[in-house]
């Protein structure tokens, strides 16, 4: 049993809607009218080639394009993660690209073997999807937790020259301030699972309910995937800042001047 | 007992030992030259005050010895070797530095001070409570500061803190960036005394303060402002 399938006429009755906010904006004058159009026609173009992709990938199946298909992904997030960061690309893009790298394919490995008791690893539906998934939301925390922990670093400067200065390793000196950005990255997927449930359903239960999942299997994809994104975020931020601490201090222990790019 | 010497100085087997030195070092930082063509030989168990007006470069010579600057020309030696990045490692757990800022971190006091006995090159350390005890008291201060919070100290209470976690450090070269300014005559006098009277200890003073250069042991430089 599919879901009731939303015909291109159906759809255009839901991009009616638009006018509402689009009036919205012009009668109060809030000036987004512009950015709502873009962001709707990305939105559209984005997901119509993604739907293209995904038939043409699940068709397919191949385990070496759909690994490739993975390190393209990485690449994007890679970019994205430091883009909103604000962190210099030349500096960050390869140690966080091979952190998220290194922990999105292990996580995955780990929950289609262990988890989903998968004999193909690398099947497209779960590998891509599930793999897909998992960095889609392990992206928030590195960002959170990759310039937290530069910007606490810069602003407690002279604290943390006074650690180097005592005899600590970079390590040593720099543990307060990945504590903090490691936290930081954590604490906002704790509370979105403490308050799971309550009353509104996550997004991926929705779908597989709609799609035919009976709730009992939903809740229970939905509880592996949050404690996988979780422990996901915190391997990958500590990731990120580690390989990053080799390229972005120099071998007197001082960070380089021209870390962010704003 | 001081770690970081003797070492022989130089070719020339002048028999004089020296700790630290300053060989016609420069140093301009954005376009503006703070230091310039200054050299000097600090001794085994040499006191050496640098006095001067500020932006004259006196807190820059100290961060040259650890390696947060990097000089221009010229060449800043520890014990025998030029300051690099393969020795900055192993000056920094020689000397004992109080700076000037005094931004040790946050948090309780006793919980800074063991962070620093963290540190892998301060392990073999074990700071008896009665060592620490006695040096508050000299000092002047409660032991109950242990337990307070460090960011809400008084500015001379923070630095009597940072000279109690110098001394605790067991390093025998101490680089003392206005390690004194806050505090009051009295407590001054004997703070200088201290440091200034212990034969095993290199002292490396940055300070306008009187109380320091009429210390009879001391060596006094001025540095002018470019």
């Amino acid at each position: 049993m599919g879901p009731q399938d939303i015909s291109l006429l159906s759809l255009g009755l839901c991009l009616l809607l638009l006018a509402i906010p689009l009036g919205l904006s012009r009668y109060l004058r809030l000036g987004i009218a512009r950015s709502i159009l873009l962001s709707v026609t990305r939105m559209g173009v984005q997901l119509f080639l993604m739907g293209i992709y995904l038939t043409w990938l699940f068709q397919l199946d191949n385990p070496l394009v759909n690994i490739a298909w993975m390190l393209v992904m990485v690449t994007a997030a890679a970019f994205t993660v430091i883009k909103n960061s604000d962190l210099n690309r030349k500096l960050f893009l390869l140690p966080v690209f091979a952190s998220l790298l290194l922990s999105v394919t292990g996580m995955i490995t780990y929950f289609n073997i262990a988890v989903l008791n998968l004999q193909e690893l690398f099947s497209a539906k779960y590998f891509l999807v599930i793999g897909g998934m998992l960095m889609g939301n392990s992206l928030r925390g590195n960002i959170i937790g990759l310039s937290g922990f530069y910007r606490e670093l810069k602003q407690n400067r002279d604290r943390y020259l006074y650690s180097l200065a005592a005899g600590a390793t970079v390590f040593e000196a720099a543990l307060p301030y990945i504590r903090h950005g490691l936290s930081a990255a954590l604490r906002p997927t704790i509370g979105t699972m403490a308050t799971m449930g309550l009353v509104f359903l996550p997004g991926m239960m929705t779908g597989q309910i709609l799609g035919g999942s009976s709730p009992l299997t939903a809740i229970r994809y939905q509880i592996a995937i949050m404690i996988t994104i979780f422990t996901l975020a915190g391997i990958t931020v500590t990731l990120s800042i580690l390989f990053s601490i080799r390229s972005s201090f120099d071998e007197f222990g001082m960070l380089k001047k021209d870390l962010f790019i704003s | 007992m001081s770690r970081a010497g003797p070492h022989t100085d130089g070719p020339a087997g002048t028999g004089r030992t020296a700790v630290c030195g300053y060989e016609s070092v420069s140093v301009t930082f954005e376009g503006k030259q703070v230091i310039r063509d200054f050299s000097l030989e600090v001794p085994a168990g040499g006191k050496v005050l640098i006095s001067g007006k500020s932006g004259s470069g006196k807190t820059t010579l100290l961060r040259l010895l650890l390696g947060f600057v990097q000089p221009d020309s010229g060449l800043v030696r520890f014990g025998p070797h030029p300051v690099t990045r393969r020795t900055v490692w192993d000056i920094r757990r020689r000397v004992a530095y109080v700076a000037q800022g005094l931004d040790l971190g946050s948090g309780p006091v006793d919980e800074i001070l063991s962070r620093l006995f963290s540190f892998r090159a301060n392990a073999h350390l074990h700071v008896r409570r009665e060592e620490t005890d006695s040096l508050l008291t000299f000092l002047e201060l409660d032991p109950s500061v242990l337990k307070e919070q460090y960011e809400s100290l008084s500015g001379g209470e923070k630095q009597r803190i940072a000279v109690l976690a110098g001394l605790l450090l067991k390093r025998g070269v101490f680089l003392l960036d206005e390690a004194t300014s806050a505090l009051d005559e009295q407590l001054k006098e004997k703070v200088v005394d201290m440091f200034m009277s212990n034969p095993d200890w290199t002292v490396l003073a940055v300070s306008h303060d009187p109380a320091w250069r009429r210390h009879g042991a001391v060596r006094h430089i001025t540095m002018e402002k470019r």
